[in-house]
């Protein structure tokens, strides 16, 4: 199943949530140059052909829900890409080590009873593909990919706050990374792009739409169909003066055979509004919708950020949450440096 | 059958010569370690001498080919110092063709990626921002051939446009 983060186990803390983030900045390298003129590749040369790049999370995070105080490394991830200048083909190889900690165990409301989880180290592959670029629009991956899905990209690095917009700081989209094939198809004026993997023994697809004809705006169809969930998720993003506005729907329809309910589908809504006040920024999100079993949910989050350099990049972060009848308020600071 | 011994005898004894000789010959053509490992140092003497033509010998060089022509002393420190910045000038255009202040000049805000490596050829580095209204950083780094003054331009580029430049001191 290419939902190898399973949405439905919910989880609360940043570093597993890690393990489900989207990542949105691997689909600008490979598929959709033509969606901003060129590719964002980090490099640190290392020969002619081959570069590495990554970057480090460091992270605070107190919910006022039973959890303690807590941090750490979210993540140190290292990249390398293997790009001969007068080859057609290309590879990226990109690894993710995550520090293993203690965390509180929540029941089934979320709440603290107690008892702790150990969160083990996890050392894990994210993007490790090789491509054949068949013509400036044209290309071939094959490998570990990311799921076109998503705004909210899957590394901290491609966001604009710390928390994810589902529910005690969930993702919401259905896929992660997964093994599979991809043609990928951009111009400046649109892109298209078919995933497609397996998944108990049956096909598992994905499909992208993306629109970028007007400047400033780009707009995003995905659907996913796979055996364990179909989904379909929306967003657009349009940048006016010193804003960044940006709206997402997420429809997941899930198999049933991990959920106890008869409501399977989720529907959940984001807006996002950020203000650069040049190194400095403030992010205003309003997330909500309802989640398995009807289980409702609306999120707010306020989150001012400053980039001390083009390497480092820090924020803070205020959510207030409330799911069901249960209201609960998220303090996070984060420092991020990428190389 | 004496005629016969006694040339058969002189041929043995012409082939045991020329054979001798040729050993000889061998013999005086081979070398010891030492002797080797004394010429090896020798020729990498001679290459590290080549290698250090640098700007100071440049300009010997220079002086004395001058010396002889009929100018004034000004004329010919003035043509000298030309040489040795033309010299510097086609060494750095080879290894840095981005320090060019006249280059810089060409870039503007709005240029796409390809555009800037057009006029500045590829950069140092390139790598993503954390800024959230930078997509990513040409940054071109260098030394510069005559002072060795570190020298850094840097191009920032956000949806594929160039929105920001900082032109190195040059």
């Amino acid at each position: 199943m290419r939902c190898k983060h399973a949405a439905k186990n919910k989880q609360t803390n940043k570093q597993t949530n890690n393990i489900m983030k989207m990542k949105k900045e691997l689909l600008a390298s490979l598929t959709s140059a033509a969606l901003f003129g060129s590719v964002a590749n980090a490099e640190i040369p290392l020969t002619d052909d081959l570069s590495a790049y990554g970057y480090i999370d460091a992270y605070y995070e107190d919910t006022d829900r039973g959890d303690n105080l807590e941090g750490g490394l979210a993540e140190f991830e290292l990249g390398f890409s293997f790009t001969p200048a007068e080859s057609k083909w290309s590879a990226v190889a990109e690894l993710s080590f995550r520090d293993g900690r203690t965390t509180e165990a929540e029941d089934s409301d979320g709440d603290s009873d107690g008892d702790t989880v150990e969160v083990p180290d996890d050392l894990d592959f994210e993007t490790v593909t090789i491509t054949y670029a068949a013509s400036d629009a044209l290309s071939f991956t094959i490998g570990n990919i990311l799921s076109y899905q998503g705004f909210e990209t899957y590394d901290a690095t491609g966001l604009f706050q710390y928390s994810y917009q589902g529910a005690a700081n969930s993702v919401v989209y259905s896929a992660g990374y997964a093994y599979g094939a991809s043609a990928d198809y951009a111009t400046d004026d649109y892109a298209l792009g078919l995933w497609v993997g397996e998944a108990d023994d049956s096909a598992s697809v994905e499909f992208l739409a993306a629109y970028t004809g007007i400047e400033d705006l780009t707009v995003k169809f995905i659907y996913a169909d796979d055996p364990g969930y179909e989904t379909i998720n929306i967003w657009a993003s349009y940048d006016i003066a010193a804003f960044t506005f940006a709206v997402e729907y997420t429809s997941n329809d899930w198999d049933g055979t991990f959920t106890a309910g008869e409501e399977r589908a989720e529907d959940t809504y984001m807006a996002l509004a950020y203000y650069s006040f040049g190194n400095a920024g403030l992010t205003l999100r309003y997330s909500g919708g309802d989640l398995e079993n009807n289980i409702e949910y609306e999120k707010f989050t306020v989150s001012p950020s400053y980039a001390f350099s083009d390497n480092v990049f820090g924020l803070l972060e205020l959510s207030y949450e409330e799911v069901e009848d249960e209201d609960f308020t998220t303090l996070a600071a984060e420092l991020i440096y990428s190389f | 059958m004496n005629k016969k011994n006694t040339k058969y005898r002189l041929h043995c004894a012409l082939s045991g010569f020329v054979l001798l000789c040729f050993s000889s010959g061998l013999v005086a053509e081979q070398v010891s370690k030492e002797e080797f490992l004394a010429l090896q140092q020798r020729v990498a003497a001679l290459e590290s001498s080549l290698r250090v033509v640098k700007n100071t010998q440049v300009e010997a060089i220079a002086t004395e080919a001058f010396a002889s022509m009929p100018m004034t002393p000004k004329d010919k420190s003035s043509l000298i110092e030309n040489v040795v910045q033309t010299i510097q000038a086609r060494e750095e255009s080879a290894n840095y063709p981005w320090m060019d202040a006249s280059k810089w000049a060409n870039i503007s805000k709005g240029m796409s990626p390809g555009e800037v490596v057009a006029v500045l050829e590829q950069p140092t580095l390139n790598e993503p921002s954390m800024h959230k209204r930078v997509d990513f950083v040409y940054t071109y780094q260098g030394r510069r051939v005559a002072t060795a003054k570190k020298v850094t331009g840097i191009v920032r580029f956000y949806k594929g446009k160039v929105i920001e430049i900082e032109a190195p001191d040059l």
